[in-house]
C-alpha cells in the first residue's frame, strides 16, 4: 500500500535575509482540512516562515529559501513552478486588510477576473458563495457597490478572505489576521475559520496563545528561528514537552 | 519675554514672508502682463510673423514641440518609474539610477540644447527641425518627468502588490490593474507640470529646433512638404525662442512690442497648463474614489 501524499510539508527549511539566517532547518506538516497554529514571540520568524508557503517572500530582494517545501509532492521552489498559478492554490490574508480602491463586488471578483472569467452569472455565484463562506455576505449584499474601503476593520477583513476564497485555494495561511482587530470582530473570524476547515486546510500566525488553544488543531512553537515543540493543540497547551514551550505559555517572555 | 509671545511673533514673522513672496510673484507678472496685453487680440494670435506682428506659427510650433516631446517621454518615463519604485525599489542598479536622474534634473538646459545641436543636427544630420527639438526636449523633461511619476507610484500603498499577490494575481497584472491607475491623478499632474517647462523652453531649442519660422500652411497634410505645419524635418522656432531672438538680433520698430505681447501668451499658457494639472487630477481622484 502506497503513503497517501500529505498536502502541504516543510523539509529542513532555513530562510536568510542576505547574510542573516532567520529560520533554521525548520521541517513541519501540514495536515488536511484542520487548522495549524504558528506561534511565537515577536521575531521568532514566524511570518517569514508562513510567506514561505506561498512564495510571497519571492518578492523581497535578498530573501533566500533553503530546504525544500512540498505542495502535494511538489517542491514549490521548482523551476517549473509558475508562483502566480501556485498562490491561486495557496492565499493568504494579511494582518491588515489589503483590499484594493474598488467596490466591494469588484475585490472580490478581482482574482477572477484576472484569471480570465467573464460570465457574469458565473462571477456572481463565485462571489456571493465566497462572501457567505467569509460569513460577510449578510451584512454587505445589500451594498456590494459600495467602496469595500468604507467597511469596518472587521468586515474588511472578511472581505479580504473572501478574495482569497474566490481565487479557489485548497489552503489558506493567516497572517495574524485579528491582530488589529476587536474581541467580537476577532470571535467572528474565528468562527468562520472554524467552519472553513471542512473545505480548506490552514495555517494561521498568531501570538494570542488564546486564539490558538480555541481554534486549532495543531500547534508549532517557534523561538528564534527555530521549530521548539510540535504537537496537537490540547496536549500542547496542557503538558508541553519543552521548557521553552512552558515559559512561554506562563508568560515568562514573548 | 514669554514663550507665547515668542510663538505669536514668529508666525507673524512667516507670514510677512509668505506675503512678500506672493507679492514680488503677483508684481512681476502683473507688471509683464500689463505692458503686453494691449498687443495680444484676435489678429496677433491668428497671423504669421512674416506678414507682420502675429506669432501664429510660433504658437502652433510650440504646441506641437510640446505633443511630440510628450508622445516620446511618457512611455520612457512611465518605464523608468515602474522600474525604479516597484522592480528595483532596493536594488543598486536603481540607487544609482536615480542619483543619475537627480543630477540631470539639474542639467543647465543649454548644454542640452548644445548637446542635442551636436549630436542631432550635426552628427545624424537631422537639421533644426522639429525633430532634433523634440528629441533635445525629451532629454530635458525624462528627469523631471520620470521623479514626478515615480513619486505618484510610491504613494500607492505598497500593500497592494501584496494584495495582488495573495490572490495569486501576477505583479504585473496588478500593477496595470491596480497601482497604476489609483497613482494616475499624481501622473497627470507631474505631466501638466512638465508640460509647462517645456513649453517656456528656450535654451535647448535655440540650437536645435532652429530660429526661424517659415510661414506654414495649415491645410497642407502632407508631412514631406516644407510649408506643411507636420512637417517634422522643418525648423521651428516656439514662442521662448521668439522671445529670445525679438530681443537680442531683432532691429525692427515693433520689436519691444511684439516681445511683450509673445510673453504675455506664455505665461498666461503655462497659467492654464497649472490649472488644468490641478483639475484633471481632482477629476480623476474622483473617479477612483467616486
Amino acid at each position: 500500500m502506497t503513503e497517501k501524499i500529505p498536502l502541504l510539508t516543510a523539509k529542513n527549511v532555513t530562510v536568510s535575509y542576505g547574510k542573516r539566517e532567520t529560520v533554521h532547518q525548520l521541517s513541519l506538516n501540514f495536515p488536511e482540512n484542520k487548522i495549524t497554529a504558528i506561534m511565537g514571540p515577536s521575531g521568532s520568524g514566524k511570518s517569514t516562515f508562513l510567506r514561505c508557503l506561498n512564495r510571497s517572500n519571492d518578492l523581497v530582494p535578498e530573501v533566500q529559501v533553503g530546504g525544500e517545501i512540498q505542495f502535494r509532492g511538489d517542491n514549490i521552489y521548482a523551476k517549473k513552478v509558475n508562483p502566480a498559478i501556485l498562490r491561486t492554490k495557496i492565499g493568504m490574508v494579511y494582518q491588515q486588510p489589503t483590499l484594493f480602491p474598488f467596490s466591494i463586488y469588484d475585490n472580490v471578483a478581482f482574482s477572477q477576473r484576472m484569471l480570465g472569467l467573464h460570465d457574469r452569472k458565473m462571477m456572481q455565484e463565485i462571489v456571493e458563495t465566497s462572501l457567505q463562506q467569509a460569513a460577510i455576505w449578510d451584512e454587505v449584499k445589500d451594498r456590494l457597490a459600495t467602496p469595500a474601503q468604507a467597511l469596518s476593520g472587521g468586515q474588511q477583513q472578511r472581505v479580504c478572505l473572501a478574495s482569497v476564497l474566490a481565487a479557489k485555494p485548497e489552503i489558506i495561511l493567516l497572517d495574524e489576521p485579528t491582530s488589529a482587530l476587536d474581541p467580537i470582530a476577532s470571535a467572528k473570524i474565528e468562527a468562520t475559520l472554524i467552519e472553513l476547515k471542512k473545505l480548506y486546510t490552514i495555517v494561521i500566525v498568531t501570538h494570542n496563545l488564546q486564539q490558538a488553544s480555541r481554534i486549532s488543531d495543531q500547534v508549532a512553537f517557534l523561538l528564534d528561528g527555530q521549530l521548539v515543540e510540535t504537537g496537537p493543540t490540547r496536549p500542547f497547551f496542557m503538558n508541553p514537552r519543552e521548557q521553552a514551550t512552558s515559559d512561554y505559555l506562563n508568560g515568562k517572555f514573548g | 519675554m514669554n514663550r507665547y509671545l515668542i510663538d505669536r511673533i514668529c508666525r507673524w514673522l512667516i507670514y510677512a514672508v509668505v506675503a512678500t513672496v506672493v507679492a514680488l510673484i503677483l508684481l512681476f507678472v502683473g507688471f509683464l502682463i500689463a505692458k503686453g496685453w494691449s498687443t495680444v487680440n484676435w489678429q496677433f494670435l491668428t497671423t504669421a510673423s512674416d506678414d507682420g506682428l502675429g506669432i501664429r506659427d510660433q504658437l502652433f510650433n510650440s504646441l506641437y514641440l510640446l505633443i511630440l516631446t510628450l508622445i516620446l517621454s511618457c512611455p520612457i518615463a512611465l518605464g523608468s518609474a515602474i522600474a525604479l519604485t516597484i522592480y528595483g525599489e532596493k536594488s543598486r542598479f536603481a540607487s544609482v539610477a536615480k542619483m543619475a536622474i537627480q543630477a540631470l534634473s539639474s542639467l543647465p538646459s543649454i548644454i542640452i540644447g548644445l548637446f542635442g545641436f551636436l549630436l542631432l543636427v550635426l552628427k545624424f544630420k537631422i537639421g533644426f527641425s522639429v525633430l532634433s527639438g523634440a528629441i533635445a526636449l525629451t532629454f530635458f523633461n525624462l528627469p523631471i518627468l520620470t521623479q514626478s511619476m515615480s513619486l505618484a507610484i510610491a504613494t500607492v500603498p505598497s500593500s497592494r502588490l501584496d494584495a495582488g499577490i495573495s490572490l495569486g494575481v501576477s505583479q504585473w497584472h496588478t500593477i496595470i490593474k491596480v497601482v497604476l491607475p489609483e497613482a494616475i491623478p499624481g501622473m497627470i499632474s507631474g505631466i501638466v507640470l512638465s508640460a509647462g517647462r517645456v513649453f517656456g523652453e528656450a535654451a535647448a531649442l535655440i540650437y536645435t529646433a532652429g530660429q526661424s519660422a517659415p510661414k506654414l500652411n495649415y491645410g497642407n497634410w502632407n508631412i514631406f512638404d516644407s510649408n506643411s505645419f507636420l512637417n517634422p524635418l522643418r525648423p521651428a522656432e516656439t514662442l521662448a525662442v521668439h522671445i529670445w531672438k525679438l530681443n537680442t538680433e531683432s532691429i525692427g520698430p515693433d520689436a519691444e512690442v511684439i516681445s511683450q505681447g509673445t510673453i504675455v501668451v506664455l505665461i498666461l499658457t503655462i497659467v492654464a497648463f497649472n490649472f488644468l494639472a490641478r483639475q484633471l487630477a481632482h477629476h480623476w481622484q474622483h473617479k477612483i474614489y467616486r
